[in-house]
This record gives structure tokens, sequence and C-alpha cells, in this order.
């Protein structure tokens, strides 16, 4: 019923795949709070998944939405605790945007109570932004700062700002960055259309990871509940255990069917794919950080119930998934944020204008 | 069914819907119908039905020898979404097009495929699912109802219950059992096509806690089935069933009955709707696209041939407990009272999608049960 571009991805998914299953099992993914994995990192960029939805006039490896969501969904299935979606289609988008080419090493961006001074004949940048991924692991930041109708992009060296150390729930380094009248006159500087391209791209990749996730969270309990015997027979037998189960399942479903849509959905806007698309579909994006949200919360709260004791201990791995879960679905926006977003722009469409909207996702439209 | 076809561009998906929509409102302007929830059960009427049957729009996919349009599944589910969001009466037609239609395509014999199909098709010929019984509910296995073998056919003796628009319909395909039910209890299942009208058929409308009464009980007293109305095979009811439910269970109408609700709560929201008003009708639309995603893959899997009745189980599952917390997240933040008959607009709705509401987790499989199929299915992977 139509083509759709998400369905061509399996030959990527399988590339990330055996990466992954090479370079990131649970003791890499257990020690990386104390330990940045070089051994990971260099084996997802040695094979270019690192730069999918860059384009390659920018030392990107090409691709676009549909590329980039197989990559990042595979990687959340393995927890990497990388920047990879800051590296390729959160930073490399706005270099690639701003007519840069891509520096090497990871990458990531920053956004919030950034501001530029215009100094002779150069600016000059200045403030914090909280909660940057990786920050302290970047080659290169990624500076957002909003101006009244615009945003300014600025590539700056990690070691120009103050880094402050912080983490998110899943421990996955969340620093401050802080930049005291930092000069960008050697640095490139370039002026973006808007400054909301960033929060809709950052929404729809914490979707993306979401979604894979909640997939390998299902297979753990799945497998852990056919495993674990208790009363003469494995917890799977129980029909209380098994209404969860299906749950469970349904979740996981509802999150890779509400990613994938907007991703289908940003993938068919026509033109440069890389650039406006996930702003252009904004519906769609808030729709999938909503739902992936709702499913984040309720597959957590089900795993952790149908794995008992041993899965709130560290040695288990069923944390490493949940806490990443319950971190992404308050970034770029939680689900009260969105939803209201989206009802604001629905409801200003009226009931027939609405339906239209809901049955026309996914139709190519010009960005 | 099976057969490929070129997928419709969204160019003429686009004019199809258009020209569905234009027919709507032209309907409503003419006081064909007053949109509802849950339309596709509530909502009988003939003479929309035949209308619908002459813009060939009921069994839209399949083949022109069986008085279908040979086009793509995808134009029949766009039909059907219009049809269910306006709260259009589709009843009349639906279980015949939605499950009867494809069980022939797939298991009916040649004449009955001509007999029976191009009638479907043209919104004349309804059927009712003859499956529950007072004591085969959700356990459908043990379905009790039996088909003795008798000259020329067999007689049919039992009682079958929560039948929909049975006094209102022409045939029923029956789940009987025709033999023993062997050790896994799915042996000896067939389905045949009874006759609604034969003697030894009495119908009983069972009116519900709404008022209304589209349920019905049915009670067959030695009533004659001919040889001819055998559907498949002897004794492979049980997975003839089975693919029929996935049918069954799939469909938009398992997240769209309330949609005539959500639409009209969206128009009186109006842009500068409060904070809470906006939240809400954000989660209704993300869960929208996000259920309509699911059971658009399902409809492409049934079209290709596949049976996947434990997608099919678990989008409904979704779907149902989204339509019940529909009403309920409207209501809370509606700012009225549901009210039946109201010249109010969102208080008639609610007051139609509150009576509906349990019934929504029960027909076609109670949650229970559908969790369980998805509960082995993942099991077995």
């Amino acid at each position: 019923m139509g083509s759709d571009p998400i369905a061509d991805t399996a030959l990527l998914e399988q590339l990330a795949r055996d990466v992954l299953e090479r370079s990131c099992g649970a003791e890499v993914v257990a020690s990386s709070e104390s330990a940045w994995p070089e051994e990971l990192w260099r084996a997802l960029d040695t094979t270019g998944l690192t730069r999918v939805g860059v384009s390659e006039a920018r030392g990107g490896a090409g691709g676009g939405w549909a590329e980039a969501a197989a990559i990042l969904r595979t990687a959340a299935r393995y927890a990497a605790p990388v920047p990879l979606a800051e590296t390729s289609v959160l930073a490399g988008w706005a270099l690639d945007e701003a007519a840069v080419e891509l520096p090497g090493g990871p990458l990531t961006v920053a956004r919030g109570d950034l501001r530029v001074e215009r100094r002779r004949d150069g600016w000059i940048l200045s403030g914090r932004a909280d909660r940057v991924p990786w920050a302290r692991e970047s080659s290169w930041i990624v500076m957002f700062v909003d101006r009244r109708d615009t945003c300014l992009v600025a590539a700056v060296p990690s070691d120009r700002p103050r880094i402050v150390r912080s983490l998110n729930l899943a421990r996955e380094p969340r620093d401050t960055v802080i930049c005291d009248e930092i000069d960008l006159r050697d640095l490139p500087v370039a002026e973006l259309e808007s400054p909301t391209g960033l929060v809709s791209r950052g929404a729809l990749v914490r979707a993306i990871q979401m979604s894979g996730a909640l997939d390998r969270v299902l297979e753990l309990t799945v497998e852990y509940a056919s495993v674990r015997r208790q009363f003469g027979r494995a917890i799977a037998e129980f029909q209380a255990v098994q209404q969860e189960l299906a749950l469970l399942a349904g979740e996981a479903a509802a999150a890779r069917a509400a990613a994938d849509e907007a991703v289908s959905a940003v993938a068919a806007v026509t033109g440069t794919p890389s650039t406006r698309a996930a702003h252009t579909r904004r519906e769609e994006v808030a729709a999938a950080k909503v739902r992936t949200g709702i499913a984040a919360y309720e597959g957590a709260r089900i795993a952790h119930q149908l794995h008992g004791a041993i899965g709130i201990t560290f040695e288990h791995q069923l944390h490493h998934f949940t806490s990443r879960l319950l971190s992404w679905r308050e970034e770029y926006g939680n689900e009260r944020r969105w939803a209201t977003e989206l009802g604001r722009l629905l409801a200003a469409m009226g009931g027939e204008g609405t339906w239209r909207r809901l049955v026309t996702a996914g139709d190519p439209v010009a960005p | 069914m099976t057969l490929a076809r070129a997928a419709p561009s969204t160019h003429e998906l686009g004019a199809l819907r258009a020209e569905v929509r234009a027919f709507l409102a032209e309907a409503r302007a003419a006081g064909a119908f007053i949109p509802r929830c849950d339309s596709w059960i509530s909502g009988h009427d003939p003479e929309f039905s035949r209308e619908l049957g002459r813009r060939g729009w009921i069994g839209r996919s399949w083949p022109a020898r069986y008085g279908g349009r040979d086009r793509d599944e995808l134009e029949r589910y766009a039909i059907t979404e219009e049809l269910l969001a306006a709260g259009a009466p589709v009843a009349a037609h639906w279980f015949a097009q939605r499950q009867t239609g494809p069980l022939l395509l797939r298991h009916g014999t040649e004449a009955q495929r001509r007999r029976f199909l191009p009638a479907i098709a043209g919104g004349d010929c309804y059927f009712a699912i003859l499956m529950s019984e007072p004591n085969a509910g959700s356990d459908l296995a043990s379905v009790r109802t039996s088909a003795e073998p008798v000259a020329g056919g067999w007689r049919v003796t039992g009682r079958k219950v929560w039948t929909s628009h049975a006094h209102k319909s022409h045939f029923g395909v029956l789940l009987c059992r025709t033999g023993p039910p062997g050790e896994r209890r799915h042996e000896g299942l067939s389905q045949l096509i009874l006759d609604l009208h034969a003697p030894g058929v009495t119908i009983r409308p069972i009116r519900l806690l709404s008022g209304e009464s589209h349920f019905s009980e049915v009670t067959l007293d030695g009533a004659f089935v001919p040889d001819d109305m055998l559907v498949g095979s002897i004794g492979n009811g049980w997975s003839q069933v089975l693919s029929e439910l996935a049918f069954e269970r799939s469909g938009p109408e398992r997240f769209l009955s309330t949609m005539p609700l959500i639409l009209e709560f969206i128009d009186a929201a109006g842009p500068d709707c409060a904070p809470e008003t906006a939240e809400t009708i954000g989660l209704l639309a993300a869960q929208l696209w996000t259920m309509r995603r699911m059971s658009m893959e399902i409809a492409r899997a049934l079209a290709a041939g596949d049976a996947p009745a434990a997608r099919a189980a678990l989008v409904k599952d979704i779907g149902t407990r989204f339509e019940q917390w529909s009403v309920e997240a409207i209501r809370r933040v509606a700012g009225r009272e549901p009210a039946p008959e109201s010249a109010d607009r969102i208080s008639s709705l609610l007051a139609q999608a509150i009576a509906a509401s349990p019934t929504v987790t029960l027909r076609g499989g109670t949650s229970e049960i559908l969790r369980g199929v998805v509960a082995r299915e993942l099991a077995s992977r």
C-alpha cells in the first residue's frame, strides 16, 4: 500500500546490529559512566554510522531520516552510550545546513541561555546551556543561539567553554556548558531560519530511540518470563503475567508505529532531506514524542514488575534501557508539552481540518 | 484479494476521499443521516448501504467478476475511514463486507462467490456472524450448536447470541459442530451459510442498556442447510474463523468509533482553547495516528493473504481501550453533561459514546482473551 522509505533500510540496520553486537555488550554500557567507550565509537565511526543523515558533500555518509532512524533505533536496542544522534542528525544537520564541513570526533548540540554580541568585526558568544549531551567527550559543540526570528549556529571546539559535568537518569552525560566571551571570529557561524528546528529534530530522535529501547525491553521481559520458574512453572504461564506481557507488547508496538509514522512523514518531505523536514511535519513529530513518551513509562513499569527484584539490581541490564526510556521522554519536550502544542495546531484547523490532517500523514509535501 | 495491483497514488486517494466526503456532506445536509458514534454497529440503513453499493464503495478491492472494482485495499480502507469519521449509517452491510466477503474469497465455492459477493458489494445482501453462544463467548471452541447430516445437507440445532443485526440480515455464517472436538478442542468445527428466513430459525432482538437492540439471539431448531452452503471444508472451521477474526479485529472501526465525538469536540474547542483542552486534543491525535498506522499494516498483510491473528488482537486491545479513554478524556474537559437526544451535539454524542463504552472491549473478543492471544504468540517467537 504505497512505497515506504523506511522499509528499505534492512541492510543498514543489519550493519549497525553487527557492529553493536561486537562492540556494545552489556559491560560496555555498564562501565560507560566512568570510561568513554572509545572502541565502540571508533567501530561506529569507521563504518560511517556516526554520519548518516549528513550529506556527503560535508563529510557525512549521506542518507536521510529513514536511514538515520534505522541506525538510531538499533543503537538504542543496545543502549549505545555514545552521542550518535547528536553527532549525525543534530549537530551534523546544523553544520550541513550552515555549509560547514563536519569536524572529526563526537559532536553535540547546546541550546539554552546563550547570547551573542557584535564586537568590531565578529561575534562574541556568552551564556550557558544546560543538559548538553556528552559535552565533556565532544570534539566540537554546535551552539544554538536564539534570536528574534532566526537562530545563530556556531561550531565551537569543546575546549573553549567551561564544562560542568551532570547526568540524566540513565547516567548519560548531560553537562552544563558555560561560555565566557568566546570569540567566534575564526569559527564557523551561520544563521538558520528557525530556532525550533533543533527541538523538532531532537524530539523525533528521542522518539525513535525510545521505540528501539522498548523493543529490547520487551525482548528481555519475554525471555525472562519464559525462563524464570515459580510455583513449579515458568511465570509466563500465569495468566496474570501474560496479560501484562501483552500490554507491554502493545506499548512497544505502538511506540514503533508512532516513531515510524513520524519518520515516514518527515522522509516524505521532498527536497533536501535533512533540512527543515522535521519542522514541516511538526504534527507527526509531536504525536510520535507523545505516544512514545506514554509507552516509555508503561513499558518500563511493566518490565520491572515482571522482572521482579533482579530487575532493580545494577548488575541486571534491564535498567540501562528503562532508565534511558525515562530520560528520553523528558528530553526535547515531554508528553504534556508536545500534546499541548499538537492540540493547538489541530484546534486551529477545526474538526474537518484535523481529520484531513490525520489521514494525510506521510503524503509527500514540499518543505 | 491477493492479486498484485499498483497502489493508488496519493493524488488518487485524495480524490477518492474528497468524493466520499462530498457525498457524505450532501447526504448529511439532505437529512439522510445524523452523525453518531459507533455508527458501524448502530446505524442500520439499507437505503444508505445500497447507495454506497451503487457508487462502488462496498467490496471495492474484490475482483470485478464478483461485483468488486479490482481496486487496491488502500482504497477500501480510505472509504471505510471516511464513513466512520462522519458517523454514517453503515451497519447494514458492514459485517458482510468486513468478513463474509473476504471469507468467501478465501474459502468459498465459485457458486457461493458468484451468488453472494455481487449482492454484498451492491449493498443489498446482509450477513450476520453466528459465532458466540450462551456458553461460548470468548471460548469459541466450546461451541455446541450442531449440524447433523441429512439427505442433501444438514439440520442445525442450537442457540447463538450477540449476533449483530440478525433480525435485519438475510444470511448468517454459522460456526457449528460437525464432528467431535478432539484433544485440542479445535477439530470438528465447520462454517455453514444459513438462510435466516428458513423454517426453524427464530430471531429475538436483545435490548441493550442504551435502549437499542442491534444484537439478537438466534435459536436454531432443526433448520435445514443445503450441502452447497458449506464454506471451505468440513472440520476446518477453526482455522477459517481465526483468519476471519483478524479481519474482524484490526479494522479502523476498532479505534474510530468515537471519532464523530472527537471531531465535534475539536471543532468546538477553537484555536484559543484552554491548555487542558489543547493537551487532550494532542493526546487524542497522537494515539489516533499511531493506531492508524498499526491497523493499516495489518490491512496490508491481510490483503497479501496473511492472517496476523496476534497483531490484530493487539490492535483491537489498544484501539478499544483508546475508544473508552477518549470518551473520558473529552468528558473531563468538555464542561457539559452527557445527555441523550440533547440538542447540544457534544452532549448527545457523549451520551451515545458512554452508553456504548462497555461493549467496545467485549465485542469481537474481550480484551483479556486478546491479550492471551498476544502472549501466546510472544512465547512462540
